[in-house]
C-alpha cells in the first residue's frame, strides 16, 4: 500500500525539514518573514572591554 | 495417476497403455505409430498424423505443474502448425483425472478450459467480424470482438493427447470481451466448433518441475544463404519465422516449414547493441537475435531489437530519438471494441492514444518471429500512460498486443555492458518519465497528507502557547501636541524565548495615532523596539459613506528571551481630539502565519513538479497527431 509513496520520499524528507522549522519557530516565538522593523539594542554595545 | 486401459498397437501389436480416459490419441512407445482410440474404447486404429520432434520448448512429457490450485502432469501434445508459426497444445492431466490444454505460443502460455456457450451463434458469423471493432453477443450481456483468426495447416502429435480435430486442419478464432475474458473457438467440423475459455498465465506461476532445461545462446538451426552461401546461425528457430543473411541482406521467411526468399534488404544501419549480445533485462536473460529499422509513411524511422529467451520467448527493445522502450507481446491485453477508441482504462491507468502509423522494414539483420518481410504494412496504434505503453498491430491474422515500458540507458548499459554505444537522447520520448515523476493522484494524496500532518503538528504546538496578558492599560492623553513618554511597571517573561504581541487601540476619526514601544530588559539593559500606528478616515462621496483604515492594530515582537522587562511607550497623534488610547501586551501567542508560510514552502516542490510535468507533457504530445482534453 505504501510502496507507491516511496516515489515521494524526497518530498517527505523536505516536508519533514519544513515541519521541524515550523515547530522550532513556534517554540521560540519567531515569526518568519516579519518586516515590521523590530530593532534591538544590546546594552554592551558593539565594542568590547579588555 | 492410474493406468486406465491397455490396447494393442495396430502396427506392431505391442501393448499401448493409456493413462487418461479423456484422451483419444497416443503415440506407440514401441513403433512410434500415432494411434487413435475409438469411441467404444476397444479397438485402436492408426491415424495419419506426424510425430512432433522439436525440443525447443521448456515443456516436455512428464513436466509437472500447478494451475488454479490443482496439480497436473504433461502427458502429450498436439503441435499445431499455422501459416506463420505454430503452437504447442500440451495435454495437462490433472490429479482428479480431468484434462485441459496448455497452449504454448512463442513464450506465452495459456490454459484452455473447455466451456459451452449459452448462445448458439454460427462460427462463420464470428469469423466474419472485423478485428477489434465489430462485436457479437456470445454470452448474455457480453459483447465479444474478434482478435485473431488462424488456420491450422497440419498437426503433429507426441505422447497421449486429445485430438479435437480429426484431419488436423481447423480454423481457430480468439475473441475477447471487456470484463468477459477471452474465448477460443475451434471449428472441428463444418459448422460446429468447440469453445475454450482462455486463461493466460505467466510461465513462473505454473511452478513447473521436470521442465526441459534450455540454454540461451544455443544454435538451433544453420542455414546457407541461397545468394551468397554464407551460413546463418539461428538461435530462436523454430519460433523464428523470418531472417536476414547478415552477409548479403537476403531475407527469407518460413512458410509451412519451407524457407522462401522474399527480398534483399539494406544492411546500412549498425545496431547500437551488437547482434547476439546477451544481457539481463528486468530479471530475465535475453540474447539479441534480430535488429531492424522500420519506417512509417511519413518517413520517421526507428529501430527495434528482437530479444530472445528460450523459455520466455521474444521481447523487443524499441529506440526512437535515443529513447528506449522494452516491449513484450502478450495475450493478456486490453479489449477494444471500437476502432475510434481514444483512451481506455487498464490496470487502474488511463492509456491515451498517442500514435497511429503503418510501417515497413527498411533495414534488418538476424531473425524475427512472424513474417516481417511481406511489405503488408500493418496498421499500428499506440496508447500511452507514461512510462507504460500498449502497442497494437493489426495483421491479416488479427491483433497483436505489445505491453511496453520505458527503459533507461543506464539499465541497458547495466544489461549489455559499457562497451555498447547508445544514441543521444533528443526531445521527450513517448513514454519517457520525468525525474521523480508520479501520478497526479499520488501528488494530491501526498500533498493532502502533508497538509494534515502540518495542521496536527501546529495544533499540538499551540496547546503550549500561553497567550498570557502581561500588561494592559488605558492611557489618557494630554491636550498638548507633545506627549511625554510612558514607562510601565516591570513584568516577568519566563519562557526561554517567546513572542510578545501588542494590541493598540485609539478612538480616532479622520486622524491617526502612532506609538513607539520599547521593551527594556531590566536585568541587562537590552532593548527591543517596534512602532505601530493606526489611522482611520471616513466621509461621504457622491452621497455614499466610506471609511478607510482602522482604529486598532497589532504588532509583534519576535523571540524575546526570558527576563524582567518594562515598557517605554512614546505616543504621538494626529489632528483632532484623541483623548485616550489602550495597549495590551500578550505573551506567547500562536502564529497561524507561520503555519501557512511553512505549508506553502513544504508544498512548493509538489507545485514545481506539477508545472514541470505540464511542460514536459506538452513537449511529449508535440510528437503526437492526437489531442486529448
Amino acid at each position: 500500500m505504501f510502496k507507491e509513496y516511496k516515489k515521494l520520499s524526497w518530498f517527505f524528507i523536505w516536508a519533514l525539514l519544513m515541519a521541524g522549522g515550523m515547530m522550532y519557530a513556534n517554540y521560540s516565538g519567531y515569526r518568519i518573514f516579519t518586516f515590521n522593523s523590530q530593532q534591538q539594542w544590546n546594552a554592551g554595545g558593539p565594542g568590547y572591554h579588555k | 495417476m492410474s493406468i486406465t486401459g491397455i490396447h494393442t498397437c495396430p502396427d506392431c501389436n505391442l501393448p499401448l497403455t493409456y493413462r487418461c480416459a479423456d484422451t483419444n490419441v497416443i503415440v506407440c512407445s514401441h513403433c512410434f505409430a500415432p494411434v487413435k482410440k475409438p469411441a467404444d474404447g476397444h479397438l485402436a486404429q492408426r491415424v495419419n498424423l506426424l510425430i512432433a520432434k522439436d525440443e525447443v520448448t521448456p515443456i516436455q512429457i512428464g513436466t509437472q505443474g500447478e494451475w488454479s490450485g490443482k496439480k497436473f502432469e504433461i502427458i502429450g501434445r498436439l503441435r499445431c502448425v499455422f501459416a506463420d508459426g505454430f503452437t504447442n497444445n500440451w495435454t495437462m492431466y490433472f490429479d482428479d483425472g480431468g484434462i485441459m490444454m496448455l497452449v504454448e505460443n512463442c513464450g506465452q502460455f495459456a490454459v484452455y478450459e473447455k466451456t459451452t456457450l449459452e448462445r448458439n451463434i454460427a462460427f462463420s458469423r464470428v469469423a466474419a467480424l472485423d478485428y477489434g471493432s465489430e462485436t457479437a453477443e456470445l454470452i448474455a450481456g457480453k459483447q465479444y470482438t474478434l482478435e485473431r483468426k488462424t488456420t491450422c495447416e497440419y498437426m503433429e502429435v507426441e505422447g497421449e493427447t486429445w485430438l479435437f480435430d480429426d484431419d488436423g486442419k481447423f480454423t481457430r478464432l480468439e475473441v475477447a470481451a471487456q470484463r468477459g475474458g477471452r474465448l477460443a473457438l475451434i471449428e472441428n467440423n463444418k459448422g460446429s466448433y468447440i469453445t475454450f475459455r482462455i486463461h493466460y498465465v505467466p510461465f513462473p506461476d505454473f511452478a513447473f518441475k521436470n521442465a526441459r532445461s534450455l540454454v540461451i545462446g544455443t544454435v538451433t538451426k544453420e542455414l546457407s544463404c541461397s545468394t551468397c552461401n554464407e551460413v546463418t546461425r539461428l538461435y530462436s528457430w523454430p519460433l523464428a519465422n523470418s531472417y536476414t543473411c547478415t552477409s548479403c541482406g537476403a531475407s527469407y521467411t518460413f512458410e509451412n516449414g519451407e524457407r522462401k526468399f522474399k527480398r534483399r534488404i539494406g544492411l546500412n544501419k549498425s545496431p547500437a547493441i551488437p547482434l547476439h549480445a546477451t544481457g539481463v533485462i528486468r530479471g530475465i536473460q535475453y540474447q539479441v537475435v534480430g535488429f531492424m529499422e522500420k519506417e512509417d509513411d511519413e518517413s520517421y524511422k526507428w529501430r527495434e531489437y528482437t530479444l530472445f529467451n528460450p523459455i520466455q520467448g521474444y521481447a523487443y527493445l524499441s529506440e526512437f530519438n535515443g529513447h528506449w522502450i522494452f516491449l513484450q507481446e502478450t495475450g493478456h491485453a486490453p479489449v477494444i471494441t471500437n476502432n475510434k477508441t481514444m483512451q481506455f482504462d487498464y490496470d487502474g491507468k488511463v492509456f491515451k492514444l498517442y500514435n497511429q502509423y503503418r510501417y515497413s522494414v527498411v533495414d534488418s539483420r538476424g531473425e524475427f518471429p512472424g513474417n516481417v518481410f511481406d511489405n503488408k504494412k500493418p496498421n499500428c496504434k499506440e496508447w500511452i500512460a507514461p512510462p507504460e505503453i500498449w502497442a497494437r498491430e493489426l495483421h491479416d491474422s488479427g491483433l497483436c498486443w505489445f505491453q511496453g515500458k520505458h527503459i533507461s540507458r543506464s539499465e541497458l548499459y547495466a544489461a549489455f555492458g559499457k562497451d555498447i554505444s547508445l544514441p543521444f537522447k533528443v526531445g521527450v520520448g513517448a513514454v519517457q518519465p520525468a525525474p521523480g515523476m508520479v501520478g497526479l493522484s499520488l501528488l494530491l494524496r501526498g500533498g493532502a497528507g502533508i497538509l494534515l500532518v502540518f495542521l496536527l503538528l501546529f495544533l499540538f504546538s499551540i496547546t503550549y502557547n500561553r497567550e498570557q496578558v502581561v500588561y494592559e492599560n488605558m492611557f489618557v492623553l494630554p491636550g498638548t501636541p507633545e506627549i511625554p513618554p510612558i514607562v510601565t511597571p516591570p513584568f516577568k517573561l519566563d519562557k526561554w524565548r517567546a513572542n510578545l504581541e501588542f494590541h493598540i487601540s485609539a478612538p480616532i476619526n479622520n486622524s491617526w495615532f502612532e506609538t513607539a514601544i520599547t521593551l527594556v530588559n531590566a536585568d541587562n539593559g537590552n532593548e527591543y523596539a517596534v512602532e505601530n500606528g493606526v489611522e482611520m478616515y471616513s466621509g461621504y462621496d457622491g452621497g455614499e459613506y466610506w471609511t478607510e483604515g482602522s482604529s486598532s492594530g497589532d504588532v509583534l515582537m519576535n523571540a524575546i528571551p526570558a527576563g524582567n522587562y518594562f515598557l517605554r511607550i512614546d505616543p504621538s497623534k494626529g489632528p483632532g481630539n484623541i483623548e485616550t488610547f489602550s495597549l495590551k501586551a500578550t505573551y506567547d501567542v500562536p502564529m497561524w502565519r507561520n503555519f501557512f508560510i511553512f505549508v506553502l514552502f513544504a508544498l512548493l516542490p509538489l507545485l514545481a513538479v506539477l508545472v514541470l510535468a505540464v511542460i514536459r507533457e506538452g513537449r511529449r504530445w508535440q510528437n503526437s497527431p492526437f489531442y486529448h482534453q
